[in-house]
């Protein structure tokens, strides 16, 4: 049995988490206030919401509430955590950072100032930015000249120079996501002391980005195979070399679903229609990775796996909720809500 | 010890503003006092701030001047006389007007030199990564079947780029690796378009100028050669700027002292207010600069001077003198008393000294820390240095009284040896304690009578009650250790203080009832322990003086163990080192501590702000 403290502290946590009858409530609502009303009476939440007036609360800032909670959360694992195991969370916050900066990137990039400002990001517990000089940033030369400065200039050097040629703006929201991957993959491998799960479910996650990349860069916006494949995250799990060649060079929906059809994660995708994929490939993904984390979490002796696969599970039901925060923009009913959620099922 | 500061108001007229703020800031003994926190709002309304920007854009003129000729002015404004200068600002202005465009014109002509140096430094660089391609760079340039890229991508993406156009007619080869970077030159058939990948695969090319010619190592040779010339340009053209400034360096110097005064004297009337034709300022300042002040104005006499009541307390000047002015770093590292307050940099002199040499006795190693801490003050004047030099004095000391030299106990000690009266200096270190504590209390219980601070002095923890609880408590212990029972009447009286304490914890805490009864209680609890702890905590005085010498004990019986004699020196030699270094630190933290937690806390409040007089800036 290992860290059977961190285990206890990760499944207290666990068991606060919204259940598929909050779920259900919260789909049944009628509005943003009534969903900020019900996390306020019935849920985890509480604690968040107790001075905020729900009667007047806007989408955004339900949005920028539920960010500081699941970040509160992750700040309240690290007092558990072996000196080791630490820098591994701090990696998992260090993501919330990197959306962060991307969030800034894409504003200066586009140059909508009034979405900026530091309420939209999250509040993080540990920042290796000072955010006020990103947010003082006018144009992207500006925004350039404070992140040259940080740990993001190793991955965003070359991207900004062709960010200057070009002007388009992935290449440097790419750049940091695969710094991310290539980062964690590091702090992974140096680190022997029992996080093979987390490890495990890392690569998982790796495998199911490169599928939802490829599929996005081939077949949606059409892009060469040799473009492709150097737009993925140069890391595997399950998934071999070859198939991110075979698949990069795919020309139908069909052709897509049948090669990944022959992967270990075949099954997930035997019963796809080929017309419904673009709208439930990401969630499947999700789904995949969702199923890991819980058989993870659910793991009683080891409490670094405990821990690990709550981080994730945790993530997805903050995007729940702001899926259903959506799905209130957008009247949905409860039936149409609840097949955009990932960890809801009937 | 501190000076104390009077606050003072001068009306002058407008004209003599220049002439009377020269001298505030010659004196550097005048720290000014925001005129709103004097005058009413009123009054205020009917004063204005004075203009300060009226010497900004030529003062900037000279000091551009300044740098690109690469000094700093030093300017001597207190010798200065300015109204015996001779100098007129029209007369400034048409010389800096002359001379700053030629530098100017120099200086753009050498920084473009300058960017051409670098930008062919940096194809330098490029061209001798690929050294190792003997083509020539304008036939593969020219070549009507292949093209080719030369530039960089990180290393993790290397193999992702080789990988995906592996089936296609591409030649990638890896010229140099570097820690983040790879460097490649691609070489691919002409009719493949290869950029978009690249640029997506995160390959940043870097291209040369079509102006070279040859292969690589002879662009590098023709490179290095214009880079020789270009650098001979740029010393020919920075002595020329050199040889302007030179031929003007005493009207320079002149010039910008005057500018460099008046502007200085501009800044500082941004501090003052003025009707239209007087001006009002207002300071803290000391006694004696007070006096020369008086003395100043009464030759002058269309200036008064006024005293003034501020609503703020005055800043702090510490002004201890010789041996203990080194010694209000350490104060300053806890923070400044306020004007109100004691100034404990004497007493923080003798503690630290008292403290360090008794955890520290040792005449060899004191002698080393002292040559240390007085060598290197001597040149770098760095009060801390000073600190450790005495510390290293006051341990010689304490090595005679214990008797070590070194380690070795080879000279008849003139107290007592630690090693062999162990209960001696530990009791003896819980003495010092009780004393120091009490001493804090005495300091805080002045402290209180200065301030008139009737609650504090009576019932605070530090004041008469916490004074009179700790003495009756120390007491009755050593009463329980000499007669083996307490005695009834010290519990009685500690309890009825105890309780004193509750209530006016209880009284004096702003919470709800509920939260006042459990929040008085850990606040007295906590006092208590502090009582206890603070004094148990004196013992480290004489642990780390039988620390000192247990380590040396373990460094000798090592030395003993080894046959060889230059092996015994090495392990004796280095065993001093580490002893000085490490154990020196170690106990330097812990004097420290004793001085900032057990002592500070119980008097110094570290409310005030020092005295920062107005000074010449550059």
């Amino acid at each position: 049995m290992k860290l059977m403290g961190l285990s206890a502290k990760v499944k207290a946590m666990k068991s606060k988490m919204l259940t598929k009858e909050d779920f259900k409530n919260l789909m049944k609502t009628n509005s943003v206030i009534e969903i900020a009303d019900y996390l306020k009476q019935h849920t985890h939440y509480q604690r968040f919401l107790k001075d905020v007036d729900v009667s007047k609360i806007h989408r955004r800032d339900l949005e920028i509430l539920l960010r500081g909670a699941i970040v509160h959360d992750l700040y309240r694992i690290y007092f558990y955590l072996p000196y080791d195991i630490r820098k591994i969370f701090f990696m998992f916050e260090k993501r919330f950072e990197i959306e962060n900066v991307k969030f800034i990137i894409r504003i200066v990039h586009s140059g909508y100032f009034e979405n900026l400002s530091e309420s939209k990001l999250y509040p993080l517990y540990h920042k290796s930015v000072d955010e006020s000089s990103l947010l003082s940033a006018k144009n992207m030369e500006e925004l350039w000249k404070v992140l040259e400065k940080t740990e993001y200039r190793v991955p965003l050097e070359n991207a900004y120079r062709n960010y200057q040629t070009s002007g388009k703006v992935y290449y440097l929201l790419n750049a940091l996501d695969l710094w991310y991957f290539l980062t964690m993959k590091r702090k992974l491998s140096g680190s022997s002391f029992c996080t093979e799960g987390i490890r495990d479910l890392f690569y998982l996650q790796i495998d199911m980005t490169n599928i939802e990349w490829i599929y996005r860069a081939r077949l949606l916006f059409k892009l060469q195979p040799s473009e492709v494949l150097n737009l993925l995250i140069p890391l595997r799990g399950l998934l071999e070399r070859q198939l991110f060649v075979e698949l990069s060079n795919v020309s139908s929906t069909e052709e897509f679903l049948k090669k990944l059809s022959q992967t270990p994660y075949g099954k997930f995708f035997k019963d796809v229609k080929e017309d419904d994929l673009p709208f439930v490939l990401e969630r499947i993904c999700d789904r995949i990775l969702l199923d890991k984390a819980r058989r993870l979490s659910n793991n009683l002796q080891n409490g670094c796996d405990v821990a690990g696969g709550y981080v994730y599970i945790r993530e997805y039901e903050y995007k729940d909720l702001v899926t259903i925060i959506e799905t209130k923009r957008y009247s949905l009913s409860f039936e149409e809500a609840k097949g955009y959620l990932v960890t809801f099922e009937e | 010890m501190q000076e104390k500061l009077s606050a003072f108001s001068i009306i002058a007229p407008v004209d003599e503003s220049e002439r009377l703020l020269k001298r505030i800031l010659d004196t550097e003994s005048v720290e000014m006092i925001p005129l709103e926190s004097i005058l009413e709002e009123e009054t205020l309304n009917l004063l204005r701030t004075p203009d300060h920007t009226f010497y900004d854009d030529i003062y900037s003129k000279f000091m551009n001047l300044y740098e690109m000729i690469g000094e700093t002015p030093s300017p001597e404004p207190q010798n200065v006389d300015i109204s015996k200068m001779n100098i007129s600002l029209k007369d400034v202005n048409a010389f800096i007007e002359k001379v700053l465009p030629v530098v100017e014109t120099l200086h753009r002509k050498m920084n473009d030199l300058k960017q051409e140096r670098e930008k062919k430094t940096k194809d330098l660089e490029i061209v001798e990564r690929l050294r190792m391609i003997d083509v020539n760079l304008k036939d593969l340039r020219e070549s009507e079947f292949f093209r080719y890229h030369f530039g960089n991508i990180g290393n993790d993406y290397v193999e992702r780029l080789k990988e995906s156009v592996k089936d296609e007619d591409v030649l990638i080869l890896e010229v140099a690796v570097e820690e983040e970077k790879t460097w490649l030159f691609v070489i691919h058939r002409k009719e493949l378009d290869l950029e978009s990948t690249l640029t997506t695969a995160g390959f940043v090319e870097y291209s040369l100028s079509e102006s070279y010619s040859g292969t690589p190592s002879e662009i590098s040779l023709q490179l290095e050669d214009e880079l020789k010339v270009l650098d001979s340009e740029i010393e020919i053209l920075n002595s020329t700027i050199r040889r302007e400034f030179y031929k003007n360096r005493r009207l320079v110097k002149n010039y910008f002292e005057y500018i460099y005064i008046l502007k200085n004297i501009h800044d500082l009337l941004q501090k003052t207010k003025s009707t239209e034709n007087f001006l009002v300022i207002s300071g803290w300042t000391t006694h004696q600069n007070l006096e020369e002040m008086k003395r100043f104005l009464e030759s002058n006499p269309r200036m008064v001077l006024l005293s003034c009541q501020p609503n703020t307390k005055p800043p702090t000047l510490l002004k201890n003198r010789g041996f203990f002015k080194h010694f209000e770093s350490i104060t300053r590292m806890f923070g400044i008393p306020s004007s109100d307050e004691i100034d404990p940099t004497p007493f923080v002199a003798i503690m630290f000294l008292a403290f360090f040499g008794m955890m520290f006795g040792d005449v060899g190693h004191g002698l080393v820390l002292a040559l240390f801490g007085f060598g290197l003050y001597w040149r770098l004047k760095n009060d801390l240095l000073y600190v450790i030099g005495s510390a290293g004095v006051s341990s010689s000391i304490f090595g005679m009284l214990y008797g070590s030299v070194f380690g070795y106990e080879i000279i008849p000690s003139i107290w007592k040896r630690p090693m062999e009266n162990i209960n001696y200096f530990l009791a003896f270190s819980i003495y010092i304690g009780i004393a120091t504590i009490t001493f804090a209390m005495i300091l805080n219980i002045v402290n209180n009578l200065k301030n008139r601070e009737k609650r504090e002095l009576l019932f605070n923890h530090n004041g008469i009650l916490g004074l009179l609880f700790y003495w009756i408590a120390v007491v009755s212990v050593l009463i329980f250790f000499m007669n083996g029972s307490f005695p009834r009447f010290g519990l009685i009286s500690m309890g009825v203080l105890v309780g004193v304490m509750y209530v006016y914890s209880f009284i004096f805490t702003e919470a709800p009832l509920s939260e006042r009864i459990v929040q008085a209680f850990f606040e007295v609890f906590e006092i208590l322990i502090s009582y206890f702890s603070n004094t148990l905590s004196f013992v480290r005085l004489g642990a780390f003086a039988l620390n000192h010498a247990g380590l040396f004990l373990a460094f000798y019986t090592m030395a003993k163990m080894a046959k060889n004699p230059v092996v015994t020196f090495v392990i004796l030699f280095l065993g001093n080192i580490i002893i000085i270094g490490l154990e020196g630190l170690v106990v330097f933290i812990q004097t420290l501590r004793l001085e900032f937690y057990e002592f500070f806390t119980r008097f110094f409040k570290d409310s005030g702000r020092e005295f920062n007089p107005e000074r010449y800036k550059l």
